[in-house]
């Protein structure tokens, strides 16, 4: 239970919790390893885990009929993977895929919405780190959409 | 507000006169880039310092401002081309012996020496590494402080200079490259410029960002937020030109001329400028 304490510490997205609230999240948090190539979330798929990569690259892919899949946005180690599991009705809106080896802290999602519904500090904590990734998805989907280095520079 | 950056002497004896230079070498970096090396006809123009641009004359076609990409021995002139539009293309398409004509260098440049011993970030996105390859070159040659190169690009097949990027590597350079999107092969970051800053999440003392305007404001920002001060930011920007010299008011942005005090200028004197849409 320490180990998985100390690792979810040493996380950058849970970095500042106090004592209390990485005790809670250890209670559901398991250490899994993925070998390259395997998936990670489908479309679709109940998004029932949350996971925060402790070493390895993920790949969140798109998929369009006529071509191959598509990586729009790497993961990387410190990082974590989407908020599908935060907000309804908690389905992947994309593939992730383990671009290299990894070791992942997957967290149980239902367990983590209900720990955040009961403590707010925790629950602000948590909202307020997916806001980041959040925001920092929105910039980068924005720059794709405009095609930034489409012209001239 | 004063000027932009120190406008630099023009050296050229007669800045408008173009000076008649032969295509001697082409570079296909990728399908629609290509670098032109370039030497003088006769006598050459003054050396350009990293950050300078140029304006080709292709005649018959037009005259456009490029930056120039590296100086080589005897006043050689390397341009890196992208095409856009008739101009671009007619020197993308130029072969071996074409005879261009040349105006310059104009412009500021990127200020290298005020880099030594500190810790510096140059961002550059798509063409924007163009500009920025001299001052690489004088900064990692230096060695004076650490150098992090970050390079964003549209697609692996679209990244350029590569043969640069593992030569500042092995100067101690610390080089990222991250795309805009890529198939499962691509073994590095999939993401923007300022993600991959704001993944390495240290403090840079001082950066120099070039790229399209959209990933400059948002690169130069995160540089801030992660501690640099606005002052030690600096962008190139680009506007349609024509004289190059100060002249003709083509290049406006609010109160200044970029031909002349950029088009490498400071951060903090440019950020509220380029929010206005439109400038
Ligand atoms: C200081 C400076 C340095 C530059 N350095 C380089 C360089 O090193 N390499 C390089 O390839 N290009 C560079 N450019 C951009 C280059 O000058 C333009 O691509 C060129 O003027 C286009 O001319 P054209 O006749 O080929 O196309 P045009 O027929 O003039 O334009 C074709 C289309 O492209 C658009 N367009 C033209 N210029 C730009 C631009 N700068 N940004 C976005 N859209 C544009 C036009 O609006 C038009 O829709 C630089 C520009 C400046 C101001
Ligand atoms: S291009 Fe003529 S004033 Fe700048």
């Amino acid at each position: 239970m320490n180990e998985i304490r100390d690792a979810l510490a040493s996380h950058p997205f849970f970095s500042g919790l106090d004592e209390r609230g990485l005790a809670t999240l250890a209670a559901f948090t398991f250490v899994r390893d993925v070998p390259a190539g395997e998936w990670i979330a489908r479309t679709g798929a109940h998004a029932d885990v949350f996971h925060a990569v402790v070493h390895g690259r993920a790949g969140i892919e798109i998929h369009a009929a006529d071509r191959e899949p598509l990586v729009v946005a790497t993961v990387h180690t410190g990082e974590v993977i989407g908020w599908s599991w935060f907000m309804e009705p908690h389905r992947w809106h994309f593939d992730v895929i383990a671009l290299d080896a990894m070791r992942m802290l997957d967290l149980d999602a239902a367990q983590l919405r209900a720990a955040c519904a009961a403590d707010h500090e925790l629950g602000f904590h948590v909202a307020d780190q997916l806001t980041r990734v959040l925001a920092a998805r929105l910039e980068a989907t924005r720059h794709q959409l405009v095609d930034i280095y489409g012209i001239a520079r | 507000m004063g000027s932009l950056a120190e406008p630099l002497p023009i050296t050229a004896p007669d800045p408008m006169q173009p000076t008649p230079y032969r295509v001697v070498a082409t570079h296909p970096e990728s399908a629609d880039v290509t670098t032109l090396s370039l030497v003088p006809v006769d006598a050459a123009l003054p050396v350009a310092l990293p950050g300078q641009f140029m304006t080709v004359w292709v005649f018959g076609v037009g005259e456009i401002p490029i930056s120039v990409s590296r100086m080589g021995v005897a006043g050689e002139v390397l341009l890196t081309v992208r095409t856009v539009g008739r101009t671009s293309a007619a020197m993308v398409g130029s072969a071996v012996g074409d005879v261009m004509g040349l105006r310059g260098p104009f412009g500021t440049a990127w200020p290298v020496a005020a880099a030594a011993g500190r810790d510096i970030v140059v961002m550059a996105g798509g063409l924007g590494i163009a500009p920025l390859r001299m001052a690489i070159d004088a900064l990692v040659a230096a060695q004076a402080g650490q150098v992090t190169v970050i390079l964003g690009t549209r697609e692996p097949a679209q990244l350029l200079f590569g043969a640069d990027l593992d030569r500042w590597r092995a100067a101690g350079a610390s080089v990222h490259v991250t795309v805009d999107a890529a198939d499962r092969t691509w073994n590095g970051a999939v993401g923007t410029a300022t993600a991959m800053l704001q993944r390495l999440g240290v403090h840079h003392d001082m950066a120099f960002v070039c790229g399209p305007e959209m990933m400059m404001t948002s690169g130069a920002r995160a540089v801030i937020a992660l501690g640099a001060q606005p002052h030690d930011v600096w962008v190139s920007l680009e506007r349609n030109m024509h004289c190059g010299i100060g002249h003709c008011g083509r290049c406006q942005l609010g109160p200044h001329l970029l031909c002349r005090d950029g088009a490498v200028v400071r951060w903090d004197t440019v950020d509220e400028l380029l929010e206005v849409r439109g400038r």
